[in-house]
């Protein structure tokens, strides 16, 4: 990828600006333009509605006229706000979001860090969500936004724990941090997934399966609680905290926020992908292969891993539809009585059966 | 350690809360310390205004009294001039006059429905339940030309007699509506997480509920069997067969389940109306209302809303216009002191759902 | 100059500018946000010299952890925000005196060492033989660390149930 872009452009630095915008302008952006009308069309019919209807067909173009209405509206800072962390939150917030991207491995070519410490450094940058979500809940010198923002923060700082230690047993397993191997790892065909046990044969991989179940039921819950959707919104519970930390952002600076909800939102479902569902992986094999295309093979991959990706981001619409949301002490009951012990548990029990 | 207290503004601009009103909590951590609720907001002194309208024109002021559901209203005050006059109402007017008010249940019922699961975070019944409730509202707009406000029931009887194939309509409805509670059940009442949101939250102390003057559903979800219609039967209600639920608690769990099952009670009871129905007269016809004088006297009568018992005192002095009609509604009582005494001690996150299981409904508390 | 060059200005400018606006706001909170940046750029000085896991260690407990919490302590205290705290200078002399002796002490060492220096090597990746190491030669270490941060978990929590006594 590099090398060959490097050729094309003939200078490195253009080339590293140039590969660190492609995520955004490949995957984030139409997948921001899709997923809120998505969202839309997913809840109204879930809700015996049409939802928007008017913009093109069927509403394909509502977001984009969102958007541009978005762009025209006044940019509102009221006067007690602290300005300079106010219109700096959401760009921390967006950053924290998008350099998630830098470590997904798209497809076996198209990969933004192939970096040792893959999955490890995507646990961490989600620190600068949390300073910019309090950052923004602090600036706005509202006593919703700052509860907000608390709460926001605790619940992804708490939500991490379990997260990691998921993690940590899929690393357990495979050996590597980098998602790209852990990718590789898991051949083309669905029985070689992490869900199923991983590649390879024997009893140690049908021995995995219910722990590894465990792990994605885990995984899903804490990461849907980390993205603060619904059962989890509670930073942004309406009925309670009006917007949570972003109640007094507006125009553009609430489109950051918006954006970096939906980015996050497809981050987390391909985390859960890479780790669990073989990354980018076809299930039933290569048509490239079939055919005798072998470059035809990396568009598959890309095409595999942005719907197993969007469909982990369906599920979670679909949840955000049918449940109500938890009361902030059952949240943090859920993770720390519940969902971690039994991390902790699955991780013992699967590096035990790792070790026989 | 103590915690610092900080006052936190509901309303009267938040999405959680049920109308124009404020509740100024004091707050430490996620705990309510205190609550002060503010009223004021939606002032329209129906009460006064009354006073200077003729008998007739204070029926189109009633039913703006409550929004989601303002037939009581005018059944009160259509039942006190009637009382004060000595007039006679017809039986048929009776009983469309029941089914007006229980339509006019179920459809609060369903707003009320969408509200709670709203307010718990599940924005899928309120989409639901207020297109449900339209069915109901069409079935008013062709019975009484208006959709939300009726001025349908007036002193005498009703203002028209129902349409032809009326009946069969109103029987269709309850079936499409009957065949979709069970899909409420399964996204709302038997939702784990709604029933951890409800249970053992806003609870009212069944010794208390009667001194504080609970009413309605969140009185009978303490397990007191107290229901207008039951205990002092006004028009029909006597010759109808149905039973008033109760739910042990008196958290909004069981509030919430007492309206479930009264629904379904609301929709039998609406099948026998339509069943037992007599003919002949819908009206007993009140002279000219700009010549329509009451006799001197005063009445009190009740009506048991969807929130509860609902009271209207009326005076006359024998001339054109009511001397004084006072409106004692139920969720002056819930929305005012009995909202004050059950949130303390609540989670921030509780109140809206506290609120609206209560029912509270600011515009009827300032009338 | 090369592009890693670069990068180490960028990086080290972040960083120090970033410290000077921490020691010198007088705003608790903005010194408090200018301390994710002074980490930041830490962590990226760490990414240029091939130690990519302490790098994103670094992200993880400073950023992801330390500040938060710090974040917390400020936003949660009372009233902390707007008392402006004191960032003038007092005793400048005694100061300029020690800081001049510990940088002639550096610039003299700077000087005075033989500095060598490899050529630039693709950084070989350190998760692997950091974890190995940790386990065989400082795994004493390793479990007595993890012991201490045991026994200070179970005193945070014994002194935040405090009404578990009753």
């Amino acid at each position: 990828m590099y090398e060959y872009l490097n050729n094309i452009v003939g200078n490195e630095v253009i080339t590293y600006f140039v590969v660190a915008a492609l995520p955004l302008f490949l995957v984030v952006l139409p997948f921001a333009l899709i997923a809120v009308l998505a969202e839309r069309k997913v809840s109204a019919h879930m809700q015996d509605r049409l939802g928007p209807m008017r913009v093109g067909y069927h509403g394909i173009l509502q977001t984009v006229a969102d958007i541009l209405k978005l762009i025209q509206k006044e940019d509102i800072i009221i006067p007690q706000a602290d300005k300079k962390l106010f219109n700096l939150a959401p760009f921390l917030v967006f950053i924290g979001s998008y350099a998630v991207f830098a470590a997904l491995p798209f497809s076996s070519k198209f990969i933004g860090t192939n970096a040792e410490v893959g999955i490890f450094y995507i646990l961490a940058v989600s620190g600068f969500v949390v300073a910019g979500i309090l950052m923004g809940g602090w600036a706005s010198d509202n006593k919703y936004s700052l509860l907000g923002a608390m709460r926001s923060a605790a619940q992804i700082v708490s939500y991490e724990i379990p997260t990691a230690i998921v993690v940590l047993t899929l690393v357990m397993i495979t050996g590597t941090l980098n998602l790209g191997t852990m990718s590789e790892q898991q051949t083309a065909y669905f029985w070689n997934w992490n869900i199923l046990g991983g590649a390879g044969e024997g009893i140690q991989q049908i021995l995995l399966i219910p722990f590894m179940v465990v792990a994605f039921t885990i995984l899903f819950i804490s990461t849907l609680a980390e993205v603060n959707r619904t059962p989890f919104d509670i930073p942004e519970a309406e009925s309670e905290l009006v917007a949570g930390f972003h109640t007094e952002y507006s125009g553009m600076k609430f489109a950051m926020f918006f954006l970096a909800e939906y980015a996050n939102m497809f981050a987390v479902s391909a985390i859960i992908v890479s780790l669990l569902f073989g990354g980018y992986q076809s299930p039933f094999g290569y048509l490239g292969n079939t055919l005798g295309i072998p470059a035809l093979i990396p568009f598959e991959q890309l095409f595999w891993f942005l719907s197993k990706g969007v469909f982990f981001v369906f599920v979670q619409m679909w949840l955000r539809w049918t449940l109500p949301r938890l009361r902030v002490d059952q949240l943090m009951t859920v993770c720390w009585k519940y969902l971690i012990p039994y991390a902790v548990f699955n991780l013992l029990i699967v590096g035990i059966i790792t070790l026989i | 350690m103590r915690e610092k207290e900080t006052t936190l503004y509901f309303g009267p601009q938040h999405p959680g809360i049920t109308g124009n009103m404020m509740v100024k909590l004091k707050v430490a951590g996620d705990t309510i310390v205190k609550a002060e609720t503010h009223v004021g907001y939606l002032h329209r002194a129906f009460e006064k205004l009354m006073e200077r309208r003729t008998w007739m024109q204070s029926f189109p002021i009633v039913c703006r009294i409550c929004v989601p559901e303002p037939d009581p209203n005018e059944e009160n005050l259509a039942r006190a001039v009637e009382e004060i006059e000595g007039r006679e109402v017809p039986e048929r007017a009776k009983y469309i006059r029941v089914m007006v008010l229980e339509l006019s249940r179920l459809a609060a019922y369903f707003l009320w429905m969408g509200g709670q699961s709203g307010t718990a975070g599940l924005y899928t019944v309120p989409q639901w339940s207020v297109g449900d409730r339209d069915y109901i509202l069409d079935l008013f707009e062709e019975l009484t030309g208006g959709r939300i406000y009726h001025m349908y029931i007036w002193a005498g009887g009703v203002r028209r007699d129902l349409p032809e194939g009326f009946a069969d309509k109103v029987l269709k409805t309850m079936d499409y509506i009957e065949s979709r509670l069970p899909e409420y059940d399964k996204l709302m009442f038997d939702n784990a997480i709604f029933q951890k949101r409800a249970q053992g939250i806003g609870v009212i102390d069944k010794d208390k509920a009667l001194e504080w003057g609970v009413v309605g559903p969140p009185l009978r979800g303490c397990g007191i069997k107290h229901d207008v219609r039951k205990d002092e039967p006004y028009e029909v209600y006597d010759k109808l067969d149905f039973v008033v639920p109760t739910y042990e608690g008196g958290d909004i769990w069981a509030r919430a389940m007492v309206r479930r099952k009264e629904m379904e009670q609301s929709i039998s009871i609406i099948r026998q109306v339509i069943e037992k129905m007599p003919g002949g007269e819908y009206y007993n016809k009140v002279p000219t209302p700009l010549n329509w004088f009451v006799p001197p006297g005063e009445a009190y009568v009740k009506t048991e809303s969807a929130r509860g018992e609902f009271g209207y005192y009326v005076v006359s002095d024998g001339s054109l216009k009511p001397r004084r009609v006072h409106v004692r509604g139920p969720a002056y009582v819930h929305g005012v002191s009995l909202l004050e005494n059950i949130l303390v001690g609540a989670n921030i996150s509780d109140v809206a759902m506290i609120m609206n299981s209560l029912g509270v409904c600011p515009p009827e508390i300032e009338r | 100059m090369n592009l890693y060059d670069i990068i180490f200005y960028l990086f080290a400018a972040i960083t120090i500018v970033s410290a000077f606006i921490v020691v010198n706001a007088k705003n608790i909170v903005y010194a408090a946000f200018s301390l994710l940046f002074t980490f930041f750029g830490v962590s990226g000085l760490y990414v240029l010299l091939g130690a990519d896991f302490i790098a994103i260690v670094q992200v993880m407990v400073y950023i992801g952890g330390i500040l938060v919490l710090l974040l917390f302590g400020v936003m949660l205290t009372h009233k902390i925000t707007s008392v402006d705290i004191k960032a003038g200078s007092v005793q400048t002399i005694p100061a300029v005196i020690i800081i001049g002796i510990f940088a002639a002490l550096l610039i003299g060492l700077m000087y005075s060492t033989h500095w060598a220096v490899n050529p630039a090597e693709i950084p070989v990746t350190t998760t692997k033989s950091l974890g190995k190491t940790l386990v065989t030669e400082y795994v004493l270490i390793f479990e007595l660390l993890g012991i201490l941060l045991l026994v200070a978990m179970i005193g945070a929590a014994t002194i935040a149930r405090r009404d578990g006594d009753k």
